[in-house]
């Protein structure tokens, strides 16, 4: 996976507009999320619309977290990745933000596995 | 960049160079969620939660102390070595909660929903797109009514103010997804506890008469909104959310086009100069920054009607299961919801303590609020509370008790709401959905006495 050197530190707002906009968002890089392979390259991708804050508030197991690829590509037009790029932005999140369940007690025995 | 299969992530970047300049902003989560501790006993649990748990045999199994679940909210991310950044925005509490900052999404702690009219600067914030520039001649702002209309009707805001009667209500607005973060397994979206929501006066005109003037044709049934936002992705094309009611429910007296919020002229972040209150259903309906209203002759299909988004299921669904889109409908009006705006979660109280006043709100999307009941046994027994009127139609109901406590130590207190129809909060989220719309638990707090 081709890695981008310092493409943030370079990068100029989507829309350049005169007047100061109505909110800065402060500058986000990925270290500030759990590391593994291929954090660097799922951050960048999904930063391109919005913080990756809204990414990892979120805990799915994988198959959730693939739909949620489908949707964004559906809905938002994401690019489309496929084969061998989607399994290692898969392999990411669904390490990094799995879903959480207890180790015992109540349990919801049909839970998709 | 030929052979689709060896194209990276990066290319594929590059192949929208604007959005791939976009700018990398934003900033660590501060809402992690980290789970429930793993195989806690009670004393485990005392001690973390630094006191004796008073009510444990009716504790329910399963369920985290909520002092317990506050930290857990707290607790860093593994690789997040800063602490969490205080939310800032001008004119706002600090002690809103920030949930992103692209689009930008803050909610209101319900400790801080305390105020019977929510002031502004304590009201949470949701955006679905770009924050659009403060527009700087509000009554120059644009509406249009069209679609199924006898005369189609082009207003700006100064013309509106002059041509019909000037409307004030105290309205709730919430967020369809508020209590969002209350299911498990985790539903999809911007985690809200209950905070997704306040109260405000709000002034403008009626919507039904506006729509009166452009002279709706007997095939009009449902309303198409669109508003000023941008895409996140900067695309001018895609639309940030269109969202739509019933006719009916538009056409009810107190849906207005608002221009004032608190007697203020209304703020830019809330959808100023000019934005739609449809009180009692999902916020996403109240479009902000509004400069259209579309009559359609059939249900609306744009963005954010569709698929999942502000739907539940027909049919109970399996807790994380994939869902059948033809087994749901639109989430019209908001489930009940009950909050306690006082003691806030998590105080500490003196030893010898033995009494504490609380103060709360409650209310009911289209409905009232018919009864309030409070615990302090995890639900074992309850008491039923002093329960205010609501100033109006759509207004909260705000909501005091005196509770008594046998002891010092740990105590969570459970609020409950219920209905004008009978319904009350649930125990838990009901009606798991993906995207965890109508998730309205009955709210719980922890005070430690001593
Ligand atoms: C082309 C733009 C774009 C890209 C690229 C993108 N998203 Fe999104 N995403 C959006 C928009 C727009 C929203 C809706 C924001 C809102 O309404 O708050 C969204 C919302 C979300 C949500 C919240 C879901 C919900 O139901 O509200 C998640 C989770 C998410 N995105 C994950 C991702 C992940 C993971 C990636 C990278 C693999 C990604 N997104 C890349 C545009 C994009």
């Amino acid at each position: 996976m081709a890695i981008i050197v310092g493409s943030a530190a370079i990068a100029l707002p989507a829309t350049a507009q005169q007047t100061p906009p109505a909110f800065e968002p402060r500058d986000e890089t990925p270290e500030q999320y759990p590391p593994g392979p291929n954090r660097d390259d799922t951050f960048y991708f999904c930063v391109a619309c919005h913080s990756f804050q809204i990414v990892a508030q979120q805990r799915m197991s994988r198959s959730r977290w693939d739909d949620v690829l489908t949707w964004m590509t559906e809905r938002h037009k994401m690019p489309d990745v496929q084969g061998e790029e989607r399994d290692k932005i898969l392999d990411y999140l669904s390490t990094a933000f799995p879903e959480t369940t207890q180790p015992r007690g109540w349990k919801n025995p049909f839970a998709p596995k | 960049m030929s052979d689709k299969r060896e194209r990276t992530i990066v290319d594929l970047r590059m192949e929208d160079p604007e959005r791939a300049d976009a700018t990398i902003f934003g900033r660590r989560t501060d809402v992690s969620r980290r789970g429930f501790m793993n195989g806690a006993g009670l004393a485990a649990m005392s001690a973390a939660v630094g006191g004796t748990i008073v009510h444990s045999a009716t504790m329910p199994g399963g369920l985290i102390p909520a002092a317990l679940a506050q930290d857990a909210k707290k607790a860093p991310e593994a690789a997040a070595a800063q602490g969490p950044q205080p939310f800032s925005f001008p004119g706002k509490d600090p002690g809103l909660s920030l949930l992103g900052e692209r689009p930008l999404v803050a909610e209101t702690p319900e400790h801080l929903l305390d105020d019977e009219t929510t002031p502004l600067s304590k009201f949470f914030i949701r955006n679905n797109g770009q924050i659009p520039e403060k527009a700087a001649q509000p009554d120059a702002w644009e509406l249009t009514i069209d679609g199924e209309v006898n005369s189609p009707l082009k207003i700006t805001l100064g013309e509106l103010k002059k041509r019909f009667a000037t409307k004030s209500l105290y309205a709730v607005l919430e967020c369809g997804g508020n209590g969002r973060s209350f299911y498990a397994p985790q539903a999809r979206g911007n985690q809200w506890t209950n905070g997704g929501a306040g109260c405000a006066k709000w002034t403008g005109v009626s919507l039904a008469e506006v729509l009166k003037a452009a002279g709706p044709k007997a095939s009009a049934t449902y309303t198409a909104h669109y508003g000023a936002d941008q895409h996140l992705s900067g695309d001018p094309k895609q639309v940030t959310l269109s969202r739509g009611v019933r006719l009916p429910k538009a056409m009810e007296p107190e849906c207005l086009l608002v221009w004032a919020m608190n007697d203020a002229p209304l703020e830019n972040i809330h959808g100023g100069p000019l934005r739609l209150l449809i009180p009692g259903w999902p916020g996403s309906v109240s479009h902000k920054w509004l400069t259209r209203i579309t009559l359609r002759d059939k249900e609306h299909d744009g963005a954010g009607m569709t698929g999942f988004s502000y739907r539940v299921p027909i049919n109970p669904m399996v807790p994380g299961g994939k869902g059948d889109p033809k087994n749901f409908k639109i989430l019209e009006s908001m489930p009940v919801r009950g909050i306690i705006t006082n003691p806030a979660n998590g105080t500490k109280l003196p030893a010898g303590t033995r009494e504490i006043a609380l103060r709360g709100a409650a209310w009911a999307g289209d409905d009232t609020v018919k009864a309030m009941h409070v615990s302090t046994d995890y639900g074992a027994t309850w008491q039923q509370v002093e329960l205010g009127n609501p100033r109006n139609k759509f207004d909260w109901q705000r909501w005091t008790a005196r509770i008594k406590l046998p002891g010092d130590g740990y105590y969570e207190i459970w609020a409950r709401a219920t209905d004008s129809n009978g319904r009350m909060q649930p125990h838990a989220a009901p009606n798991w959905n993906p995207q965890g719309y109508g998730g309205n638990p009955l709210h719980r707090i922890a005070v430690l006495v001593g």
